[in-house]
């Protein structure tokens, strides 16, 4: 046999024995993709009823800053429910990465089981207790008569109460409530830093006109805007002065402004196994 | 030519097992926090007896088998040093996995003889203890769960080649573990089922 051979043979021989392996392992449900602050992987509510658990999901993150996430799945067997809740709140990290104040509210249709995983920085407000409570007194009663959607949606409702009496840090002030989004904002400082550099090429050499100018807009991006993005656009006013100077004003390429809106992703938060489970 | 090829190997040898030495320090590390973690949750777990007991004698007192039971098992938890060192010393170590397990069967008993008291079943203060007995063993769970996963990282470090001479230099050794029978045991907390 030939080495080439000989190698092909031994790769092969290595993925058969890495699948003979991973077909012994016993399967555990697979956590879904963090789609939205509702996912519902059981087909459990309508479009509207999302939609309006969703919103006042939004509302609580843009006005408190905490990350309440609903996942409604079929069962969690092999697991017991808080088995998984923590393999999904590890891998969704909902909650901002200090304040750690993210809530998971998971319900498991076939297994009648639910529970409310809590954040560490929401373990005061949202005790075990607390938790144990929402699920008995104000989830429970709904479930018992099969209104699920209303029982998600009571539930969600007392634990925005909750959280709401919890002094957290302040939400960070989203600059795409005002139209524009980071990448607008540097080529605004872009764009202003050629309108500069221009003026100053007619007075001196392009060289230094564009320095002076990338110097300008490195203040004003540090004042106004992040440090990163006064860098990013610093070094692009200079580099395009330099090579190429007005030309460069027509290009009609601007995003614009207008949040993305639709992306939802985790914060960083992180979970201590602390909440309260319940089965109906 | 050969020696020289020879030396060579050597000297990367060292030099990935120098490598070694830092990763023993973060892991040592990550088993330091995460085993604060467990002391702290199992601690918790021995501040909500007192309570517990209370609650269950306002309702069942002559039941006194469970009650010393449970008090018993409660003292021998606090007579064992539960400190950081304690992951050094694999008897003691043991010792301490034991009186936890002990504990864990003693509130178990506890919660079903309660079984039996509808009235203390319907108790608020009883409802409210047990979601917290629920919630603690669950961060017991979480807590040893990521224990034994940094343990786990590290052990495999001092054993593996060519860290085990980098371990073997600074005298790492293998640290205890939960063991898996326990693990199964205390995996499942004591809870009693009302919806029956």
């Amino acid at each position: 046999m030939t080495l080439q051979r000989l190698w092909y043979f031994v790769t092969f021989c290595v993925l058969l024995s890495t699948a003979w392996v991973g077909a012994y392992a016993e399967p555990i449900q697979s956590i879904p993709k963090l789609s939205g602050r509702v996912v519902d992987a059981a087909g459990l509510l309508s479009t509207e009823e999302k939609r309006r658990i969703e919103d006042k999901l939004q509302q609580l993150e843009t006005t408190k800053g905490s990350q309440l996430a609903v996942l409604i799945i079929q069962t969690t067997a092999p697991e017991a429910i808080e088995q998984y809740t923590m393999r999904v709140v590890e891998a969704w990290k909902l909650g901002r990465e200090k304040a750690d104040d993210g809530v998971l509210f998971a319900v498991a249709m076939k297994d009648r089981a639910m529970r409310i995983e809590v954040g560490h920085g929401l373990e005061g407000a949202l005790t075990d207790i607390t938790s144990k409570r929402i699920i008995e007194d104000v989830i429970k009663p709904y479930f018992r008569e099969s209104k699920y959607a209303d029982g998600i949606e009571a539930g969600v409702d007392t634990m925005i109460k909750v959280i709401n009496g919890e002094t957290l840090p302040t939400p960070e002030p989203a600059f795409s409530s005002s139209g524009i989004d980071g990448e607008s904002e540097v080529m605004l400082l872009a764009f202003a830093g050629l309108f500069v550099s221009t003026i100053l090429s007619l007075i001196t050499t392009r060289v230094k006109a564009g320095a002076i100018a990338s110097v300008f807009i490195l203040i004003i991006g540090f004042i106004l805007v992040s440090k990163l993005m006064a860098c990013i656009a610093a070094i692009a006013v200079f580099i395009l002065s330099v090579t190429n100077g007005s030309s460069n004003f027509s290009s009609g390429r601007s995003s614009g402004g207008g949040s993305s809106g639709g992306g939802f992703s985790g914060g960083g938060g992180s979970f201590g196994g602390g909440g309260a489970s319940g089965r109906w | 030519m050969k020696l020289l090829r020879i030396v060579f190997l050597v000297c990367l040898a060292i030099a990935v097992s120098g490598c070694g030495y830092n990763s023993f320090q973060r892991y040592d590390e990550d088993i330091k926090g995460a085993w604060s973690e467990v002391l702290n949750q199992f601690q918790r777990r021995a501040d909500l007896i007192p309570n517990l007991v209370k609650t269950v004698q306002g309702y069942a007192s002559h039941e006194k088998e469970v009650f010393e039971n449970v008090t018993q098992a409660r003292a021998q938890v606090g007579s064992i040093q539960a400190t950081p060192e304690l992951i050094n010393n694999e008897e003691a170590f043991q010792k301490f996995q034991q009186s936890q397990a002990a504990m864990t069967s003693a509130i178990s008993r506890l919660l079903a003889v309660a079984e039996n008291y509808p009235q203390l079943k319907a108790d608020a203060s009883f409802r409210d203890l047990q979601a917290q007995l629920e919630g603690t063993e669950n961060r017991i769970a979480v807590a040893r769960g990521r224990y034994i996963e940094s343990v786990k990282n590290y052990n495999v470090l001092v054993r593996s080649f060519p860290s085990n001479l980098t371990a073997m230099m600074f005298g790492y050794s293998v640290k205890p573990n939960f063991s898996v029978e326990n693990e199964k045991a205390l995996a499942t907390p004591p809870s009693v089922d009302f919806s029956k």
